[in-house]
């Protein structure tokens, strides 16, 4: 699903095949504004959305931007990852004081929990400006510089101490803008952290992005003087120019047209579910019917974040593909509530359409 | 369906099934034929009129490369296409998206036309400066880099091709455009642009002349396309050849002066003769070029400035501290200038044996990218085919280069004013005269000939 383009015109410079070097000094016309922009939202679709409209609609020539935000627990997928791998989607509900939620944002990479304890970083630069480790380097630099603490740039460009990671990075790249975005985990709750992101007991076969996990710690553990805000102000003084000054923003339809209706995408079902690279879960289970305990398998194949098909493989050998499921949105629990009649245990919360779906699929087996 | 003949005159006689047409009751109205395209004005009860168009265009089916991404990335995988084949795309619309790592890159695309082929699916690999799609566009678009080979990854190659303005204002066109307009006379700041973000399309040129001389027939292709006949040749310029058109029109862009002088090679040629042997025995086959390219590095230890490189402003000149010396070479894709790196650290026999692996490499055409990068100077040995005196190309960001002349065996007076045969060689040397003075040459290559002419002072240098 595409985006539909904000109505603001975007003021483009001559796309030049090559470019001369530009750098900051104090001396000649070529100066690139560095300035520091905070957004007060603290809702990730909102964030993702002011992200994604800067992306989109300024020209970052002579401008660079550093965005600075916060958001309240939720889950924060790569562009071509696959939700039910990554996050314990049926449990985000009930996770932190109001459940956590779940977004996709547009640049790649892997998983990352976010809540206020963590602060993202966004660099925003024209695309030939665009470098990852120049970015981290100043993050490094200015933490160093304020509270002693020596972070390491690991080869795959995260921030670890000591081989423990404190941050993740990812970035997108179009023409003629590009971002760099990093999160830092200042004081993230870990408990929530791990069973938001918990493995699944079903397998899944995708060629979607997987994350690659790693340990984690705050950097309020290694330092107790670090708090956000503090790292907020460090940070965003060693970014910009010394004569401007912090910009504290408010994404407002007003100052930015256009930014509702990306962020109405971003929160849509089809962008965060239906978005992902199709994919087939395959569960096995032992089936109980007149008693008789068969081993039972069943496939279903995903697209689009809806169920094509399903195929369950009955010990003869022989493949049944059930349809009648086809095109519904596909979650966790139909994996639940299949199994649990197939396997003999009732399960009330089955729907109409499930428990005849169920009863042909027994029909199917007693037939065998 | 449509017909191309040989001479790429697109005639087109289109087989419609869906006819604009009334059909009156009347019976003198005629049947339309098959295998005809009918077009009906609105007295359809008097005539039926049949439309041939034609019109003539050079169609280019151009594979467009996997650019660099950067961050010394060589493969990334394909996520999602934006386009199909068939689709009709302008420049800069998205094609398709690609990942690598953690960036997620949005690739546009560089020319107007209609896809016709996509390399890869969906999450297959795919390689940068590998075609990643096919295009065929409408007209000769301007030739640029989507080919990397040799400039891409070298971090010296900065490439300042000043933007064509007009005016100081920002005018987004395509080149052909631009060239389109200036052959007619026609400012672009006074055209409004209708395409995506106020490009000016060549609709718009067209239609801005069109208002200010109607007589004028302008729908005829620009001059510069040259009219094809029959039995020539076309072919797109691709590969070395392509980067050679950049980097020599880059070159020519410097101030070039050429400082010429011949060396006597007589003690050289004997010396040389009596190490074959010994050079042979570890499988280095020896040459003067060895020689020559020892002799320049211990030169450029005195007169470093033409070792340096300066940046694109004028602003820096980078002394640069190892001398890494390119040799100019014939190869099977064209002419290349791989580099022998450090050569200030190495001896002759094991310049000899670079120099022997870079010829290998030529020969078979593949030669990689740490081969080409990273060069300080240059030497062309112009004289292997041929030639005296020479006017070479400096090959920027680099400030001087030396072409080396044939040998040949001439009659010369000794100190005595007797007659004697002399092997003598021509060397050249250009240099930027931004920078460079004649006399930092000058000296610069007496010093090479004098370390020619009295060989044993190689060994005291070494």
């Amino acid at each position: 699903m595409t985006f539909i383009q904000p109505t603001i015109t975007k003021v483009q410079p001559l796309l030049a095949r090559h470019f001369s070097t530009v750098t900051k000094t104090s001396n000649n016309t070529n100066i690139i504004k560095r300035s520091v922009l905070i957004s007060q939202s603290n809702d990730i679709f909102t964030n993702l959305a002011l992200e994604d409209w800067f992306y989109r609609n300024y020209d970052f020539t002579n401008h660079h931007i550093m965005m600075l935000w916060r958001n309240n627990p939720c889950i924060v997928i790569g562009r071509h990852q696959n939700p039910w791998l990554e996050a314990n989607t049926t449990n985000l509900g009930h996770i932190a004081e109001n459940g956590v939620q779940l977004a996709r944002r547009n640049s790649g990479g892997g998983t990352v929990y976010h809540d206020r304890g963590n602060l993202n970083v966004t660099f925003f630069t024209g695309r030939k400006e665009y470098n990852r480790r120049h970015n981290l380097e100043l993050i490094t630099r200015a933490i160093f510089k304020e509270y002693g603490i020596k972070i390491d740039i690991s080869p795959r460009e995260d921030l670890c101490i000591n081989n423990i990671k404190v941050s993740g990075t990812a970035a997108k790249l179009g023409q003629p803008s590009a971002y760099h975005h990093c999160t830092l985990l200042v004081n993230v709750d870990k408990a929530n952290l791990s069973r938001a992101l918990q493995k699944r007991e079903y397998e899944i076969k995708t060629n979607a992005t997987k994350s690659v996990k790693s340990q984690i710690v705050n950097l309020c553990e290694l330092n107790p003087r670090i708090t956000i805000d503090d790292l907020l102000y460090v940070i965003g003084r060693e970014y910009m120019n010394p004569q401007n000054s912090f910009q504290i923003i408010n994404p407002t339809e007003q100052q930015f047209p256009g930014i509702t209706e990306i962020r109405d995408t971003l929160r849509d079902w089809e962008w965060c579910y239906g978005k992902t690279p199709k994919f087939s879960v395959t569960k096995s289970f032992i089936g109980n019917f007149n008693s008789i305990s068969k081993n039972l398998k069943f496939t279903i194949n995903i697209e689009q974040g809806r169920i094509n098909d399903m195929i369950l493989y009955v010990p003869s050998g022989e493949e049944k593909v059930i349809t009648s499921l086809k095109g519904q949105k596909f979650t966790e629990d139909i994996i639940n509530c299949l199994e649990c009649p197939l396997s003999g245990e009732e399960n009330n919360l089955v729907d109409d359409k499930d428990r005849l779906v169920i009863e042909c699929i027994r029909k199917v087996m007693i037939s065998v | 369906m449509s017909v191309y003949s040989k001479t790429n005159t697109y005639i087109g006689i289109i087989l419609n099934k869906r006819f604009k047409f009334m059909v009156n009751s009347v019976s003198s109205c005629l049947r339309p034929k098959p295998n005809t395209f009918l077009e009906f004005n609105q007295d359809i009860n008097k005539s039926i009129i049949r439309n041939i168009h034609t019109s003539k265009n050079l169609c280019a089916n151009i594979s467009f490369n996997l650019t660099d991404i950067g961050e010394g990335i060589r493969e990334v995988a394909v996520k999602e296409w934006f386009v199909k084949v068939g689709d009709k795309v302008s420049q800069f619309d998205n094609i398709c998206e690609v990942q690598s790592d953690k960036a997620s890159v949005t690739i546009t695309s560089r020319y107007d036309g209609i896809i016709t082929k996509l390399y890869y699916d969906v999450d297959a690999t795919a390689f940068v400066g590998q075609p990643l799609i096919d295009i065929e566009t409408e007209d000769v678009q301007d030739a640029d880099a989507n080919t990397m080979e040799e400039s891409s990854t070298s971090d010296d190659d900065i490439e300042s091709q000043k933007p064509k303005f007009d005016t100081g204002k920002q005018i987004l066109s395509i080149p052909s455009v631009r060239r389109l307009a200036k052959e007619n006379n026609v400012n672009l700041a006074n055209i409004k642009g209708s395409g995506k973000n106020g490009r000016i399309l060549k609709e718009d040129v067209i239609n801005y002349l069109n208002l200010q001389k109607p007589q004028k027939d302008i729908v005829k292709s620009p001059k510069s396309i040259p009219v094809v006949q029959d039995d020539d040749r076309t072919e797109p310029i691709r590969g070395f050849k392509k980067a050679m058109i950049k980097t020599m029109t880059e070159a020519l862009k410097i101030p070039h002066f050429v400082y010429c002088d011949e060396i006597a090679i007589t003690k050289l040629s004997t010396i040389r003769k009596s190490l074959k042997q010994e050079a042979e025995s570890v499988g280095v086959k020896l040459t003067f070029l060895p020689f020559f390219i020892k002799a320049a590095s211990n030169a450029l230890k005195k007169f470093p400035i033409l070792n340096s490189t300066m940046d694109a402003n004028c602003e820096n000149i980078t002394y640069r501290n190892s001398h890494n010396i390119g040799v100019a070479m014939d190869t099977a894709v064209g002419l290349a200038v791989p580099v022998i790196r450090n050569v200030e650290k190495l001896n002759i026999i094991e310049i000899a044996k670079e120099l022997n692996r870079l010829m290998k490499s030529g020969k078979e055409g593949n030669f990689t990218t740490e081969d080409l990068a990273g060069g300080t100077f240059a030497i062309s040995n112009i004289g292997a085919i041929g030639g005296t005196y020479a006017s070479p190309v400096i090959l920027p960001p680099q400030v001087a280069i030396i072409a080396v002349g044939s040998t040949k065996v001439v009659p010369r007076f000794d100190s005595a004013m007797n007659v004697i045969a002399e092997e003598i060689i021509n060397v050249s040397g250009s240099a930027d005269h931004r920078i460079v003075d004649g006399a930092t040459m000058a000296h610069f290559i007496n010093l090479l000939r004098k370390q020619i002419e009295n060989p044993y002072l190689l060994l005291v240098h070494v």
